[in-house]
């Protein structure tokens, strides 16, 4: 970003944090695949939203670029930078991917605006090539790398474009580490085979490769994993970006940045997610086993809990008695340490083998949810997922809605019969559908529901598929914008708060569920946990923009407003804004309050519609 | 005993926005119950019916973690911190 150097800390700091938004621009780069035609433009700030980037940006550019078909080769693919990605923000390492889904989409079939974000060195290697965002469209005519680096270091970037045939069909980890020998110094996004196969996986990710994965030989990417960005990508021939760029030497940040890096390694915020002897750490997302299945309100089973013991020994400390070593290992210069990282365990007691990356949601989708309880059967799905290239979300939820349709349906099932527990055609199931074999399941829970003609059970909100948090006690799910718990933070509050008022959840849906967005557009992990007040200070001292908490939140309210304008405006109804018609039954063996009952819902709708709508009006965005 | 009990955000607000409250008591049960004197909504977000921690919360007394059965019996003394935080999270 101009306007400041190249670690993101403003030159200008003696005159204090007055920059306003006229003071930024802004490096993108337009490349229209089929014609290799690339061009720059430095474009200034208009506003707050210009100037933080990420989905703020990215929504600006995609009310302006609508498609019926997600694959057409005119939809156009976003990949920018929040404003303290690639910095010395600690955590401040996110990539954003924008573009209308192949997943996600109206009940009149339009596809919507959705993102994925993941957080690597990736980012940082874009930002050191002076590109704050990048926009795809077109079709290359065949497999193609992206080549991004410079003549000299001066220079500005170079675009070139590279044969990847000889990636075609392989696995996601072989693909960065053959990537990695030939461009030592760069970080890559890359899909799998199912990016590949795009038209029949609707719910294909963006792999970001990682120092530990470069480091260590294993598959330990991060995930741009949600709506099908991946299949997006795959539309347009594109397998992989190389961000080819020495590492830079970066200026002397604030004093204040210090402060605030340790607080974010060490924090409050962050305690959720660092190991248990660190720093008073709470275990990372896995500890949900032991916070959310003593009170049955963990999936099981297609989330519906069993109501019993079944799942204890996948917790955390189940695991370390077996045969498993568990490290947390991190991204590029994070304290946090959030992966938890399981390898067989050596004879002499150490990390032998590499496994799996185990988060909260992947474990529990591909394991409880599926009906299984098996840590080592677990751990080869998770791996599998990832080396294909899929959203473990998506396909873990609609394996889960194959396999209850298959109970329902025992004298005809589909998927040659998968059911829940059987890991063997579950990893048979999962290859297919990377590969591009099995469209049915491929294609995702609500379009499969649909074909059976089912969908009162299909765990979905607008075609994404629910994360790991029961829709039951979640009625914010539909208003969700890329997933319900990334882009919504209402998926807890039941547990936590134990509200069922409507005036309490229809503020929690458009007012303080939309807190979750402000990562989205900063730059940031949302496990840095840092409030408000101190992300107003570290933006204001690392670029000297003039910014307050007020502010703050108005981008955040805007941002979701554009997302929510351009649902609309791509076909959504009220009657996209809809859950799953089963989870409104009373579950009793859920130890938490019942209330979200088709009645409650439907005038939760209405409260929350018309909310939006003033809302809307006040932002001057209707 | 003059303790100092911080909370996490989604129960602050059941304390009249507080992240911190101070309360007495010489063990832990006897200062949640001055706890939930002063702030009557938080006992039924802290305790279940059986008067136990919720599974997804955590209680550290200055900065060390405590089990369950440590409610009964551990004492506390003047300038005491306990911490109550949330196990689950995600993101």
């Amino acid at each position: 970003m101009a306007g400041q150097n190249g670690n993101g800390v403003a030159t200008n700091g003696e005159h204090g944090a007055s920059k306003t938004p006229a003071d930024f621009s802004i490096h993108r780069y337009r490349i229209d695949l089929t014609n290799r035609d690339v061009s720059g433009e430095t474009v200034v700030c208009e506003d707050l939203e210009d100037v933080f980037g990420g989905i703020a940006r990215g929504f600006k550019l995609l009310e302006d670029c609508p498609v019926d078909d997600a694959y057409d080769p005119a939809a156009t693919l976003i990949m920018n930078l929040g404003l303290l990605s690639g910095t010395d923000f600690m955590t401040g390492l996110r990539t954003y991917f924008l573009a209308y889904s192949p997943l996600k989409r109206s009940l009149s079939g339009k596809p919507s605006a959705m993102w994925s974000a993941g957080s690597s060195k990736f980012g940082t290697k874009i930002r050191y090539l002076d590109t704050d965002e990048i926009i795809l469209t077109g079709r290359c005519d065949g497999p193609t790398l992206l080549h991004i680096h410079r003549e000299d270091v001066d220079s500005p970037p170079v675009f070139d474009f590279l044969d990847g045939s000889d990636l075609v069909g392989r696995h996601v980890n072989d693909r960065i580490q053959d990537l990695h020998g030939r461009f030592p110094e760069a970080f890559f996004a890359v899909i799998g085979p199912a990016g590949e196969n795009y038209q029949h996986v609707r719910f294909a990710a963006i792999a970001l490769s990682t120092v530990n994965q470069l480091r260590s030989g294993d598959g330990k990417s991060r995930w741009c994993g949600r709506g099908g960005m991946g299949g997006v990508m795959g539309s347009k021939n594109l397998l992989g970006i190389i961000a080819d760029t020495p590492d830079r030497k970066t200026a002397k940040p604030p004093p204040i940045l210090k402060e605030i890096n340790t607080e974010v390694a060490r924090g409050k915020g962050s305690a959720r997610f660092r190991d248990k002897d660190k720093f008073n750490g709470l275990g990372g997302t896995w500890a949900n086993y032991e916070a959310l299945n003593p009170v049955h309100a963990m999936p099981e089973m297609n989330f519906v809990p069993t109501g019993t013991a079944v799942s204890v020994p996948l917790y955390r400390d189940n695991v370390e008695q077996g045969p498993y070593v568990i490290k947390d290992e991190s991204c590029f210069r994070c304290g946090i340490s959030c992966h938890k990282n399981v390898y067989d365990k050596a004879d002499d007691g150490r990390a032998g083998r590499f496994r799996a990356k185990l988060d909260y949601e992947p474990l529990n989708l591909l394991s409880s949810n599926i009906g299984i309880f098996d840590i080592d059967q677990a751990l080869d799905l998770v791996e599998l997922v990832d080396e294909l290239g899929m959203d473990s979300i998506s396909c873990g939820t609609t394996l889960a809605y194959v396999m209850e349709y298959n109970r329902r349906h025992p004298d005809a099932p589909i998927a040659d019969g998968l059911s829940y527990g059987d890991f063997e055609r579950a990893r048979q199931t999962i290859d297919r559908i990377g590969n591009g074999q099995l469209e049915q399941v491929g294609q995702g829970t609500l379009r499969l529901a649909e074909q059976m003609g089912e969908t009162e059970y299909a765990m979905q909100c607008k075609g994404v598929e629910f994360p790991a948090y029961l829709p039951q006690t979640n009625p914010g799910y539909p208003w969700a914008l890329a997933g319900g718990h990334m882009s919504m933070r209402t998926y807890l509050l039941l547990l936590h708060e134990r509200e069922t008022g409507m005036d309490y959840w229809v503020d929690a849906i458009t007012n303080r569920g939309l807190s979750i967005l402000r990562d989205d557009f900063l730059g940031i992990c949302k496990f840095s946990g840092m409030t408000d007040d101190r992300m107003v200070q570290a933006v204001s001292a690392m670029t000297g923009l003039a910014l307050d908490v007020p502010a703050l939140k108005q981008v955040i309210r805007r941002t979701f407003l554009r997302g929510y304008r351009l649902e609309r405006r791509h076909g959504f109804t009220d009657d996209d804004y809809a859950m799953p018609a089963e989870i409104h039954r009373e579950y009793p063996q859920i130890e938490l309050p019942y209330f979200n009952t088709p009645q409650f819902f439907a005038e939760l709708r209405q409260r929350v519609t018309a909310r939006i709508d003033e809302l809307l009006v006040e932002e001057g965005l209707s | 005993m003059n303790v100092t009990v911080e909370l996490p955000s989604a129960l602050a607000r059941y304390a009249r926005g507080q992240r911190s409250v101070v309360a007495t008591g010489e063990n832990v049960r006897v200062l949640f119950d001055a706890l939930w004197q002063q702030h009557p909504q938080l006992r039924g977000r802290v305790l279940d019916k059986r008067d136990q921690l919720y599974p997804y919360l955590v209680l550290l007394k200055n900065n060390e973690r405590l089990g369950p059965q440590d409610l009964r019996t551990i004492t506390l003394q003047d300038g005491d911190k306990l911490e109550i935080m949330t196990l689950a999270g995600g993101g």
